[in-house]
């Protein structure tokens, strides 16, 4: 019947498929047999290749041609043909099986049905899914046969130059730099600041560099870190020598005869006539009344002994840029210790204009004749001393700058442009790889490091603690605080990705100010889940890509170990009791009281694992 | 035709061509009778149909006004068949349903007499049987597995055909008693009515607020119901379509199924009665179209109202908002044919 012509029209494409199939296994072959032959010297005749491709062909077909195909098979295809409704398929089992009419009008049917079953159209022709292979087979035999051995022996690959520059930077990504770089240029040159001046224009040197791509991203992140190591001394030097300056205004205001001049070096902030006039009114009063300014200029010369720095004593001391002085390879220790041993030229400025405001002290006191010249000097010194301070703000903008630059430099974002780094920086703030290239899981590990380290000292506080604070001027000074705690983060991520500078333990020393969360105030509460899991051991959490947690999952999570706060508990014991009430009280399936009590059984909260007892 | 079975036919060859003709002819009348008074809901009516041959019992889940009654009541009277109606209330009694022992006063003296409850009808709508208590849902669900109902001593036997058509209401969940599911398991189908197209609904305005419709017609006796109901019977099933529904039937089981969904979410799976509704729902479905056997086709047809109660949840499943019908989808869409 029509499934026997079915049947033979499958075994003819099965012997088909079988025959380009053994033909391309038998290309393949030869191909790599004729390889072989030509490296030795040889190589078979075409009319031996064709016999093997043919002779491979012959042996596909027989073998697939030879295989069994079941007769259900054919009637499935013969009843898609037909109308999808299984009658050859139905009456192929029910033939011998069933004697009853039914099956015997089934069997009419499907003999009726299949008269008009044309076998094309259940097995329709179509081309030999291994045909590409036998194509590639092809040419591989035809590349092995055709190519000179010559050629392949001499082939030698080429060399892939290496860049090691970077691209150049989009236009407008350093914009802010520049901004930075030109105001603080701009400073220098109004205050005579040389200090500002040979930063700024070695910030700006590199922002070109940077811009030209002719700095690759080590040397970029190796030269702004000692341009921020730089910034941040200098800015700390300039906020001394600015309380120092104000510290010795005041005790000139303090006396009468003096006061004309503290007033005029409280005032000093920019230009030279402010010095002048703070000169002019000290050497007057030196003249007038030697006595008088003898010892105020004494109290001024105590007071800079007493201004903070000088001795390495003062209440700032915890402020200076300690972190800072670890980033610096060079220093490797805190200024104060350089200061006292003598080794800081800002410190010695300082001993060096103290001692110049004693000795005018003395020789006023003693009526010596150099007494108004002596104190009209200490004045300029004075006036020079506040300028000095007035260029800590820009030195500290110059330390931000090039701190945040080094932390997109770190994190890959420069040379992709600004949309790009917004998008590292959502990536970054779920967690996943800040930046594109494999430099970024390093960053983006070493800053949630960095953070964990500085969440889990229990002293950190929080952003909002510099708000309203008596000494909040003193905290923006610091070049330490100055940056929020993400800067300060990446910053440290950068120096761990580039393989020096602070390590991440350093990093999680600070004491987390800035504009991260910094965590409790008071260290984690009792019950709270960082609480918990610091009395448990660290547990491995395989993980795996998928969509995330189902909400029975979460449901389970809310409540497991440890997590459940005790509020969660409270309410957790207020429902299960009135569930118990009413499941009691009212006709519940059962099917539903299971799931009921298996509901509650998995929010059940459940208290953290207590660590085992070490045995005695 | 032959006696030897009640309602058994025998048939030549030939004669079951005809019996299958007759039987597409006689189910699309009723079909159509159905329609003249029904707006839409078209599946409903047919599986309705179909359970009415199957001489199952059906469980429809929908908001009330859709239609049920009129359905019901519909194919009983174009059936010929008495109907009764039973609106299930918290209050309501085991004897409410199925009809208590009255004490009556003769001349001979006092006796007892059974009042027969409406459940001795041919067709009863128990209409939000989730009203009611489980008391009074055991009631009603033990006469439908019986098909006879016990008072005292005495046993009442129920007129065939019997048929059974629940409602649940799925809005309404405050002050109910969910069947419990070896209960759902006693259905055949569970059905769901879908809320009228606004074609549809023009047409039930058009119908509902104009002159009174014609009363229905009768296009089928009880006496050819229960022909229809033998014909079913006697389909004969291919091995490799009943081995469909084995393995269909075995990987709603969360122990032995091939899907990790079933495994994940699944508590119970289907009983050997999933197996005998698919296999009749299929029957019915080759007969509507002419044929003398199933197909896998027909199997996926009947597939989802056969398996839909019958695949019990577990929590993860609810809690994540997982559906039966999702599943038996899932598993219809990767379970193959021939292994």
């Amino acid at each position: 019947m029509r499934l026997g012509q079915v049947r033979r029209r499958l075994r003819l494409y099965a012997a088909l498929e079988g025959g380009v199939a053994g033909a391309a296994l038998a290309m393949l072959a030869l191909a790599v047999g004729v390889a072989l032959a030509r490296g030795g010297g040889s190589a078979p005749g075409v009319e031996v290749v064709a016999v093997l491709i043919f002779l491979g062909a012959a042996a596909g077909a027989i073998v697939r041609g030879a295989r069994r195909i079941p007769l259900a098979r054919c009637a499935r295809l013969a009843d898609a043909a037909l109308d999808g409704q299984d009658r050859l398929l139905s009456a192929l089992f029910l033939d011998a099986a069933d004697p009853s009419p039914f099956a015997r009008a089934l069997v009419a049917d499907a003999v009726r049905r299949a008269e008009s079953l044309m076998p094309r159209a259940a097995v329709p022709a179509r081309r030999p899914a291994g045909l590409p292979a036998l194509g590639i087979a092809a040419l591989a035999l035809a590349g092995a046969a055709l190519f000179p051995a010559s050629l392949r022996a001499a082939r030698v690959l080429p060399t892939v130059p290496i860049a090691e520059r970077r691209a150049p930077v989009p236009a407008g990504t350093l914009d802010a730099e520049r901004e930075v770089a030109r105001a603080s240029a701009a400073e220098a040159t109004r205050l005579g600041d040389e200090r500002l001046a040979a930063l700024a224009a070695d910030f700006d040197r590199a922002l070109r560099r940077l811009a030209s791509g002719t700095l690759s991203d080590s040397a970029a992140l190796e030269l702004l870190r000692a341009l921020q190591a730089r910034a941040a001394l200098a800015a700390w030097a300039a906020k001394r020598d600015a309380q120092a300056a104000e510290a010795a205004a005041t005790a000139l205001e303090a006396s009468a005869e003096t006061r004309a001049a503290g007033k005029a070096l409280a005032q000093t902030g920019g230009g030279a006539s402010d010095a002048e006039q703070a000169s002019a009114a000290l050497g007057a009063s030196a003249t007038a009344h030697p006595t008088e300014t003898a010892r105020a200029l004494a109290s001024a010369a105590a007071s800079l002994a007493d201004a903070p720095g000088e001795t390495g004593e003062g209440a700032d001391a915890k402020d200076r840029p300690r972190r800072l002085s670890r980033d610096g390879s060079s220093a490797g220790t805190a200024p104060e210790k350089t200061a006292r041993e003598g080794g800081d030229p800002e410190a010695r400025h300082l001993e060096q204009l103290r001692r110049d405001l004693d000795g005018a002290a003395s020789a006023c006191r003693d009526g010596a004749p150099g007494c108004r010249s002596r104190a009209e000097q200490g004045g300029r010194d004075l006036a020079q001393l506040g300028r000095q301070g007035a260029a800590r703000d820009s030195l500290q903008r110059l330390q931000r700058s090039a701190e945040q630059l080094r932390a997109r430099v770190g994190r890959g974002e420069l040379g992709v442009g600004d949309t790009q780094a917004m998008r590292s920086f959502g990536r970054a703030a779920k967690g996943k790889s800040a930046a594109p290239n494999g430099t970024g899981d390093a960053v983006s590990a070493s800053v949630e490091d960095a953070q964990g380290d500085r969440d889990g000292t229990g002293s950190s506080r929080p952003a909002g603690d510099d708000e309203g604070d008596d000494d909040s001027d003193r905290d923006r000074d610091d070049p330490r605080e100055g940056t929020s705690g993400a800067e300060t983060a990446a910053a440290s991520a950068a120096m761990a990705a580039e393989g020096g500078g602070a390590s991440q333990d350093e990093a999680g020393s600070g004491n987390g100010i800035g504009h991260q969360p910094g965590g409790a105030p008071l260290g984690p509460r009792p019950g709270d889940a960082t609480a918990a899991r610091a009395t448990e051991a660290h547990d491995n959490v395989p993980l795996a890509d998928g969509a995330g947690p189902g909400r029975a999952e979460v449901i389970g999570t809310a409540a497991g170990r440890g997590f459940a706060s005790p509020g969660y508990a409270r309410t957790f014991s207020d429902y299960a009791a009135a569930v118990e009430d009413a499941l009691g009280a009212t006709a519940v399936p059962e099917g539903k009281r299971y799931l009921v009590r298996r509901y509650f059984d998995l929010i059940r909260p459940r208290p953290p694992r207590l660590p085992p007892r070490s045995a005695r | 035709m032959s006696a030897s079975r009640p309602n058994q036919i025998d048939l030549s060859a030939e004669a079951v061509t005809a019996a299958v003709a007759a039987f597409r002819t006689d189910l699309d009348r009723l079909l159509a009778e159905i329609g003249r008074r029904l707006v839409g809901q078209t599946d409903v009516a047919g599986a309705v149909a179909s359970a009415l041959l199957a001489g199952g019992h059906v469980l429809i889940e929908g908001v009330p006004g859709l239609g049920k009654t009129l359905l019901v009541r519909t194919a009983a009277a174009a059936m010929d068949l008495t109907f009764s109606r039973v609106q299930f209330t918290p209050d309501l009694m085991p004897a409410d349903v199925i009809g208590t022992n009255l004490i009556v006063d003769e001349a001979g003296g006092r006796r007892f007499e059974f009042q027969k409850g409406p459940i001795f009808a041919h067709v009863v709508l128990a209409d939000e049987i989730n009203r009611a208590t489980p008391k009074t849902q055991s009631a009603l669900l033990e006469a439908m597995q019986e098909q006879s109902v016990t008072v005292g001593k005495q046993t009442y036997a129920l007129p065939p055909p019997f048929f059974v058509l629940a409602t649940q209401n799925p809005i309404e969940m405050e002050g109910t008693y969910p069947l419990p599911e070896a209960q759902l398991d006693r259905f055949l189908f569970k059905l769901r009515a879908l809320p009228p197209t606004g074609a549809e609904l023009h047409q039930i305005l058009d119908r509902t607020t104009g002159a009174p419709e014609e009363a229905t017609r009768v296009v089928l006796g009880r006496e050819r119901l229960l022909e229809m109901r033998a014909l079913v019977r006697q389909v004969p099933v291919a091995r490799p379509i009943q081995d469909f529904v084995v393995r269909m039937v075995e990987a709603t089981d969360p122990a032995r199924s091939p899907s990790a969904d079933v495994a994940r979410f699944v508590r119970y799976g289907s009983s050997p009665r999933g197996a005998q509704a698919l296999i009749l729902g299929a029957k019915i479905e080759a007969l509507r179209a002419g044929r003398f056997a199933p197909s896998f086709a027909d199997v996926r047809r009947v597939a989802i109202p056969a398996l839909r109660h019958r695949v019990l949840l577990n929590f993860d499943g609810e809690a994540e908002g997982i559906t039966a019908d999702a599943l038996i989808e899932k598993l219809l869409a990767t379970l193959p044919e021939m292994p």
